[in-house]
Formats: structure tokens, sequence, C-alpha cells
């Protein structure tokens, strides 16, 4: 996009574990700002982008016990715009991808660009990301539904079990103070069980999920009955994972208005290729 | 002053083969790394408050990320 003003920002993601998950592209825009703010939740990674240069400042500092997201997510854009309206290039790096789940990345790119600067996003490794590595899953291999826990609580959602159901912060589920401060509570979690259980059986398996965060450990995949889960030890990482009921029938009448059928589709995915 | 446990997290994440060697030899790895005995004792001692008191003050631990339900 062509810009009218002298400031830039670039939005990049240093992945979920400490460091190690940043791409290259990402380290030269680091490398190449006049810049940097991070928001990450380890100081390693921290100091790693600081190895990269020298000039970069955290916007963790906003957070506060009890202070709520939407005021901290407003305060991290006010910096990182006011840095990019005084003619700077910015680069502004948060933690996993930047643009899943979180909310300042969106807004900073948006406010920017309405007023004529330079923005762009790099994609990052995500929790998603890991988690497809993790648990072996494939998102195409029965279609994939990827909620926010409290958000699918609160709206008239409809699932469909056919499809892998991601289902994320469950430990807070059903908060809506946006503090966390009633995530301790476990009425939410309960709640969404009983919604859960609208389309599956109670012993249903379901999977509790936490990316590694750290080198120094393994990620965390506990698989429990779906009834079991008020009484699982969650986390703020703790993420829900839904085994698929398996595919839904053919749909026969569009496979008629192609000319195919059933037995011609079983047919062609039978076929095995041959491993060298 | 650098924390030799922090180093060590950091190439840890970053280099597959030191990966698979402490895969291997989870202890044996961290102290040929040069990770202090009381790290090593945190680490592997399995006081799990004491090692989380330890990756908190060393940067180790997670925010809490959450985005606010619409």
């Amino acid at each position: 996009m062509q810009s009218n003003q002298h400031g830039s920002l670039v939005v990049v993601g240093t992945g979920i574990s400490v460091a190690g998950q940043m791409t290259l592209i990402t380290q030269n825009h680091v490398r190449q700002a006049d810049i940097v703010y991070v928001a990450i939740p380890n100081k390693p990674g921290e100091a790693f982008i600081k190895q990269l240069n020298p000039n970069t400042h955290t916007l963790t500092d906003l957070y506060e016990l009890g202070k709520s997201r939407v005021q901290t997510y407003q305060d991290m854009c006010d910096r990182i715009i006011n840095s990019v309206e005084a003619g700077q290039k910015v680069c502004a790096a948060f933690y996993g991808h930047p643009g899943v789940f979180v909310n300042p990345s969106h807004r900073v790119i948006e406010v920017l660009k309405e007023r004529g600067f330079s923005v762009m996003m790099e994609p990052g490794i995500s929790a998603e990301d890991c988690l497809v590595a993790d648990l072996g899953i494939d998102p195409a291999a029965f279609g994939c539904q990827s909620y926010e826990a409290t958000q699918f609580l609160f709206r008239r959602y409809t699932l469909d079990p056919h499809m892998t159901q991601i289902i994320w912060q469950i430990w807070g589920v059903g908060d809506h103070t946006l503090t966390s401060t009633l995530a301790h509570e476990k009425r939410g979690l309960a709640a969404l069980v009983s919604a859960l259980s609208k389309y599956y059986p109670e012993d249903h398996p379901v999977i509790v999920y936490e990316a590694r965060t750290s080198p120094l450990f393994t990620s965390r995949i506990d698989e429990v009955k779906l009834a079991e889960l008020t009484s699982v030890q969650l986390s703020p990482i703790s993420t829900l994972v839904i085994p698929s009921l398996g595919l839904p029938d053919f749909d026969h009448e569009t496979l008629d208005s192609l000319g195919i059928t059933a037995e011609d589709i079983q047919h062609h995915l039978s076929i095995k290729q041959p491993v060298n | 002053m650098t924390d030799k446990l922090v180093d060590f997290v950091n190439a840890l994440d970053q280099d597959p083969a030191l990966q698979a060697q402490y895969k291997e030899d989870p202890r044996g790895t961290a102290e040929s790394f040069g990770v202090s005995d009381e790290d090593l004792s945190l680490l592997f001692g399995g006081n799990t408050e004491a090692l989380q008191q330890r990756l908190d003050m060393a940067g180790l631990s997670s925010i809490v990320w959450v985005q606010h339900a619409k």
C-alpha cells in the first residue's frame, strides 16, 4: 500500500515458545526497525529480541491485576501509534501469531491505515499450529470449528459434531468481566459441558491441551471424558479439543447433480500411494 | 551477569541436536551446559513450587493472554 506519511508499522509474531519459533523475516523486521515494542510473556524471548535490536521496549508493563484488558489494549495501541506518528519505523512483536487472539495488533493496523501510514502484519506460529503438530490433527480431515469459550457459551452458535472442535480459553469460561477474576469459578465450565452434552455422549473423549511455552517441558495432552471435564485442573492456557464423531453422510443430491456416486469417491480414496 | 538457566532455555529452544540430547538425558544435558547445581536441583528435584518461583524470577513464566468474548 502506498503511504503518505513517514512513520510505518510492521506487526510480527514471536511464536509460542521462547525464541525458536521466530521466522527469519520476523527477525529481520526487528533488526531493521527504529524502535521495537514487545508484548511477549517470557524474558529470554524479550532478551533475544533486544540482541537483534537494542531499542526494544516492553508493553507488558501495561498489564495490571484487576485492570480491564480493554484498557490495557488501548494503552498498548496508544504507545505504538504515538511512535509511528512521530515518524518512526516501528516493529510490534506479539506472542504467537500476532493476528490470532491478539486484540491490539488488529486495532493499531486499522487506526494507522486509516491515517495513511504504511502498515503490515507478518504471520507467526500460533497455539493452533502447535496443537496441530502435537496432537497430529489435520483440521482438513473432518473440518474444524474454533471458538473462544466464553463467546461460544454466551452466543447461539451451532456446533457440528462431525467436525473437530477447538475451544480456547476454557479456564475463564463464563467470565464476562474481562479481568479473569471469576476464572476460579467452575459454573461457566459446568455450563459449557452442559451445552456440549447436547451434541456428544457424556463419555465422549475430549482433550485438554496446553502448548509448551518452554523447551524444558512437554505440551500437556490430557484425554478425559466430557462429563469429567469439570473436575480437571485447568490453567489460563488450557484449550479444549473435541474429536469428531466421524464424517457426515454423503449428500446424494449433490453427488447426483455431478453424476458421481459415493462408491466412486470411496474408490478414489482407497487408492494407496506407494511409499518410497 | 548472564543467567545460565535462561541461556540454556534459549539455546534449547533453537537447537534440535540439544533438544534430542535433553530428551535422552535431561539432567546431564543441563549440567554439561553449565546450569548451576542449585538450578539442577530445582529442575529435577520435584519441588514444583520452588521451580515455579525460580522460573518466575527468570522471567520464564507465562502471562495470561486472553481476548475478550464479544
